[in-house]
């Protein structure tokens, strides 16, 4: 019995297991409350915006695990979505050149801010210059998106532009394919391949990656232009989904998918998290959106909730932690 | 012993100047295969100005490298490290939430071929990893985090890298400080281990002079960017360098 316990202690510390228990328990909870939680198209709904808001969590992991921090996350969402809808409305673009085009301004925004930060970098730590570059640039590039629309919404898109976020093969939605792609390729690069080592060592302590010899600009920079790649395309995704450009499209999302990171287990410090956590912090915080929707609570309760549940979480992990520590001593 | 012949490091005339001081004043020395150098000096005698130009940090001034008889030019530490010159700073150079395995290979993993994709060896760096620290005399399972080892146990991590990846030249710096009086021992032995077991030379940069006379063939005294002795052991005395270094009478024991 004792060994039992123990095991289930043992798991219970490991952060994705801790978690994925607590989704489960929470949706049973709503599902005794307000059955209506679990009618299909309630669940399609928490499927699809689960994997969009997973998509972005990644996007800000990519950042947080070298020791950085993406705060131009809505801006960059913002000018996608915006931009996407310019090209092919506005100028007549081709559908797949205008997300072409939309792809290679994230990655042209990730490179900047990989350099910018790691120009910087020794002396002062990975995070600040970055923090203060990405803050720079999620008002620069929301502010663009202004200019260019004059912050009217463009509408009209050809139903073909919808595909790319509302197909689905068979039963499957597609943003959750993009997804599952997504998560299998980081998980090859971060667990079978060398440079998912060089990653991690990175975050953990950059000065002995330099010493043993890792080139730890290079991830970081290579880690800052694939964030910033993701984030373009969750942005053409949520623009496609919901068949807008609009510039109210973006900003809202930096936060609940800061919160996410954090629920999801990564370390503000880096070197810590998980894909599979980041996918857990996506669905968790639009778990917690859509709860407030089913359950007909005024949505000005759903900062609150997410509020509590990083508090919550963020309490747990530090009681977990200071336990390891005490236990260790 | 018998007498060490191969050279493996020859060092030329190094000169190196920060701001128009000398940091190093023509420093030339040799080491042969299976040699421990002890290389001592106070404070600000251009000890770490030796080290960070042998493993590349930065070019010297003037004068020239030579491993094993070709003259070498280090780009980079990881450059140095390649070309088989491994350092062991005073706080191993390891990362603390990563196991024993992942930092013995950190930066350069094994990989193997599944099909027609390429994937991290874990299975074979495991099995090498506890091999090489049972072979200088420690017990661990390779997936232990290294917060949860001693420091003399970190510095052996690092002493079987450097010997598993046919590390020329092995530089010490500082590996006894903050060590207990029993890991002292067991780190000296350790060497000692990894220098009969390979061919390697051993520079140990220290304060402690004491520490070095146990293993040490030669001794290599610095000051002020000069070499002011460089004696075989046996041919002088835990005092004599002593007095060198600090330059008036210290009684040590």
């Amino acid at each position: 019995m004792q060994k039992v316990t123990r095991l289930f202690a043992k798991h219970l510390s490991i952060t994705e297991v801790n978690r994925c228990i607590l989704i489960v328990i929470l949706s049973f909870i709503i599902f005794i409350i307000n059955p209506f939680f679990y009618t299909p198209a309630n669940l399609r709904l928490i499927v699809v915006w689960g994997s969009i808001f997973s998509l972005m969590v990644l996007g800000e992991m990519l950042y947080l695990i070298p020791g950085g921090i993406d705060l131009s996350l809505g801006g960059v969402i913002c000018i996608s979505n915006v931009l996407a809808a310019v090209f092919i409305l506005r100028y007549g673009f081709e559908i797949w050149l205008a997300v072409l085009i939309v792809l290679i301004t994230g990655f042209a925004i990730g490179l900047t801010t990989g350099l910018f930060g790691t120009y910087f970098s020794p002396p002062f730590r990975f995070m600040l210059p970055v923090f203060i570059f990405t803050l720079m640039l999620n008002f620069v590039l929301t502010g663009i998106a202004r200019i260019i629309t004059r912050a009217f919404p463009i509408y009209g898109f050809p139903p073909s532009y919808s595909l790319i976020a509302k197909a689905a093969l068979g039963p499957i939605p597609i943003v959750t394919v993009y997804l599952l792609i997504v998560l299998v390729m980081l998980v090859y690069f971060f667990y079978f391949r060398p440079i998912g080592w060089q990653f991690f060592a990175t975050g953990l302590n950059d000065e002995v990656a330099r010493k043993v010899g890792i080139n730890v600009k290079k991830i970081r920079i290579i880690a800052c232009c694939c964030g910033s790649l993701l984030q373009a395309f969750a942005g053409v995704i949520v623009g496609s989904y919901l068949a807008v450009g609009s510039v109210l499209i973006g900003p809202p999302y930096l936060l609940p998918i800061l919160a996410g990171a954090f629920i999801g287990g990564i370390s503000l410090a880096g070197g810590e998290g998980s894909p599979f956590g980041a996918i857990l912090g996506g669905f968790s915080v639009y778990l917690i959106e859509n709860i407030i929707v089913v359950l007909a609570i005024s949505a000005f309760w759903k900062e609150v909730a997410i509020g509590c549940f990083l508090l919550f979480f963020v309490i747990f992990d530090f009681y977990r932690r200071r336990r390891a520590v005490i236990v260790s001593v | 012993m018998s007498e060490p012949m191969r050279e493996i490091i020859r060092v030329e005339k190094i000169t190196k100047k920060f701001n128009n001081i000398f940091a190093l004043k023509n420093i030339s020395f040799t080491t042969h295969e299976k040699e421990i150098i002890g290389l001592v000096g106070d404070n600000g005698a251009g000890k770490s100005t030796l080290l960070n130009i042998l493993v590349g940090l930065f070019p010297p001034d003037e004068g020239k490298i030579y491993l094993e008889g070709k003259e070498v030019h280090f780009s980079s530490p990881a450059d140095a490290r390649n070309q088989g010159i491994e350092i062991v700073y005073q706080f191993a150079n390891l990362v603390e939430k990563m196991n024993i395995y992942k930092n013995f290979f950190l930066g350069r993993e094994i990989i193997k071929k599944v099909g027609f994709i390429r994937v991290l060896d874990k299975e074979k760096m495991r099995k090498i990893s506890e091999e090489k620290l049972n072979e200088i005399g420690i017990n661990k399972r390779s997936e232990q985090l290294i917060e949860s080892l001693s420091g003399g146990e970190r510095q052996a991590v690092v002493l079987g890298r450097a010997f598993y990846f046919g590390t020329r030249v092995l530089l010490l710096d500082e590996p006894t400080t903050g060590l207990s009086i029993k890991e002292v021992d067991r780190c000296l032995r350790r060497i000692k281990t990894i220098r009969d077991k390979t061919s390697m030379s051993i520079i140990f940069v220290t304060h402690n002079v004491r520490h070095i006379f146990p293993i040490a063939d030669r001794v290599i005294v610095l000051d002020r960017g000069e070499i002011i002795c460089d004696k075989k052991t046996e041919n002088t005395t835990i005092d004599e360098i002593t007095q060198l270094i600090a330059k008036e009478k210290i009684h040590l024991h």
